[in-house]
């Protein structure tokens, strides 16, 4: 094995995924290479530390009660305006502005941040009627463009995909290799260099979407191919 | 018992002994000639292992099957009523290594809603109008008519498509599409390494997705077009004025564009390229994405 090739599959060792022989001679590489033992314990500790976070982090602060202060002044104001006599000049500007008197700026800003958060809230909560621009890709292939979602979505194909090789083995062996099982599994050589090559790039690149839905993209493809040959007619 | 009485009854055991080893008498291909009468938007299902299957509309309330069982098919079974019809070729539970199969050509009312499933078996389809679903493994299919709803499923059997359909569906593992002059408003196509070549197709819109499969179209697409390959490359022929908004990434593939823009890249450390453009107001969307598939845009 290269060092380059080592490399790439620096990420599958400690993710446990390699096959026996990647595996041993990956381990043969390492016994050589210090750069490459350097580089696999830094991802070891890498995911120990991931592991030791928590899974919320709190905000520094909570604003909440500064507005609900806010608002509260403002609506005790408003009762006392509405009981002070008449003729009372009652300028706009005076209350914004005077200081120690009404609290009106700080709760219209509260009220402003709140009307807008409610409308990004519904632009995005809206979906796109029949008449509207159709979802772009990103919108459409992906679980969110979060690292986390991806790496959700990706880890319960992968699983699926693990299950349906050990499935599709089973069925080689018991029912011999008909000629459709003989098309599927060429092609699923094909799949899986695909996966190989698009996890490689992705690693090396891990914000990049693009690289993200193309592993996405590979991993259904394969579970497609498995069901393929799960079906009645690949056993004839 | 004299000698010649003993002589005939041993020549006589002997065959006897003999016949019974020999077994059943060898089966042969025999023809068969059917009619049933169905409703004008009957259900069929057609079940066949090998051989062809050459499925044809008309205006009769009928459902006609002639054709040959090969001699190793048990029998053939057309079952159901005027609504819903079953045509299935029934096989020895084991087959034993290659078989013929069946030959069937089956006349059904062109409104019927067909559905056919096989193994090896070719198919052809025609002048039909309503709904057909084709479900192979390595039979060729091939199919003429204009239909309301199409689904093509092939592991390895090439698809040979003429016509049109509200709603096209094809997938295929290796397969090869052809689909010419398909015109549609919704297409969806999915291969591994299987080809798509579209020409003198009007789309509203399309989506294909593929590992290694090259996708050639040459038409217009009204609505909306979504590309995306692992290695694959995409050539699109535009004919006609162009309206539409051009939306291309790819990680290390080329992108050559006739229509001027060029790409730009994306990262300093990688070979990420895009390009986004609009022609015309941008009333469609066409979104291209490839890993390592180059991608050509050109216009006529």
């Amino acid at each position: 094995m290269t060092h380059d090739q080592a490399q790439e599959r620096l990420h599958d060792y400690v993710d446990g995924v390699l096959g026996v022989a990647e595996r041993e001679a990956l381990e043969a590489h390492l016994a050589g290479c210090a750069e490459c033992r350097r580089e696999l314990a830094a991802l070891q500790e890498l995911l120990v530390r991931a592991a030791g976070l928590p899974d919320e982090i709190p905000p520094a602060r909570d604003l909440w009660p500064a507005i609900a202060a806010a608002i509260e002044d403002e609506a005790a104001a408003r009762r006392e305006r509405a009981a002070a006599p008449a003729g009372r000049p009652r300028g706009v500007l005076r209350r914004l502005f005077a200081p120690g008197g009404d609290r009106l700026a700080p709760a219209l800003a509260a009220a402003a941040v709140l009307a807008l958060v409610a409308v990004v809230v519904w632009r995005a909560l809206v979906a796109p009627g029949p008449g509207d621009a159709p979802l772009r890709l990103a919108e459409r292939t992906g679980p969110g463009e979060t690292p986390a979602a991806v790496a959700a979505a990706l880890a319960t194909l992968e699983a699926e995909c693990r299950a349906g090789d050990v499935q599709l083995a089973g069925l080689a062996r018991r029912g011999g290799a008909s000629p459709c099982l003989a098309s599927v599994s060429a092609s699923m050589g094909e799949v899986d260099q695909a996966i190989a090559t698009a996890r490689a790039a992705w690693r090396r690149h891990p914000d990049d979407p693009v690289l993200a839905r193309r592993v996405l993209a590979a991993y259904k493809a394969k579970a497609s191919l498995q069901k393929q040959a799960f079906s009645a007619r690949c056993r004839v | 018992m004299s000698k010649t009485s003993r002589l005939a009854v041993t020549a006589a055991l002997a065959l006897l002994a003999f016949g019974a080893l020999a077994g059943p008498a060898v089966a042969q291909e025999r023809d068969v000639d059917e009619t049933r009468k169905v409703d004008a938007d009957v259900r069929v299902r057609i079940e066949n292992i090998a051989g062809e299957i050459i499925v044809r509309g008309w205006d009769k309330k009928e459902i006609h099957v002639k054709g040959t069982l090969g001699e190793d098919v048990k029998r053939l079974e057309i079952e159901g009523d005027e609504n819903s019809m079953k045509i299935d070729v029934i096989y020895p539970r084991r087959l034993r290594g290659h078989t013929d199969g069946a030959w069937l050509e089956i006349d059904v009312p062109k409104g019927a809603d067909v559905e056919i499933g096989v193994v090896s078996a070719d198919v052809e389809v025609s002048k039909l109008e309503n709904r057909l679903e084709v479900d192979s493994v390595s039979g060729e299919v091939r199919v003429a008519g204009e239909y309301e709803e199409l689904y093509i499923e092939t592991v390895s059997g090439d698809i040979d498509v003429e016509g049109a359909a509200k709603q096209a569906s094809f997938e295929s593992v290796s397969g090869d599409l052809d689909l010419d002059s398909l015109a549609t408003e919704e297409l969806e196509a999915e291969t591994v390494s299987g080809d798509l070549v579209l020409e003198g197709s009007d789309l509203q819109t399309i989506e294909f997705s593929s590992v290694s499969g090259n996708l050639e179209f040459e038409g217009t697409i009204a609505k909306s077009g979504t590309f995306s390959t692992q290695s694959g490359d995409i050539d699109l022929m535009f004919t006609g004025d162009v309206d539409a908004e051009f939306e291309i990434e790819t990680f290390s593939g080329d992108i050559d564009n006739s229509f001027g823009p060029r790409p730009r890249r994306t990262s300093r450390w990688t070979s990420s390229e895009r390009l986004s453009f609009t022609e015309g107001d941008g009333k469609a969307l066409i979104e291209i994405e490839t890993f390592s598939g180059s991608v050509e845009l050109d216009k006529r």
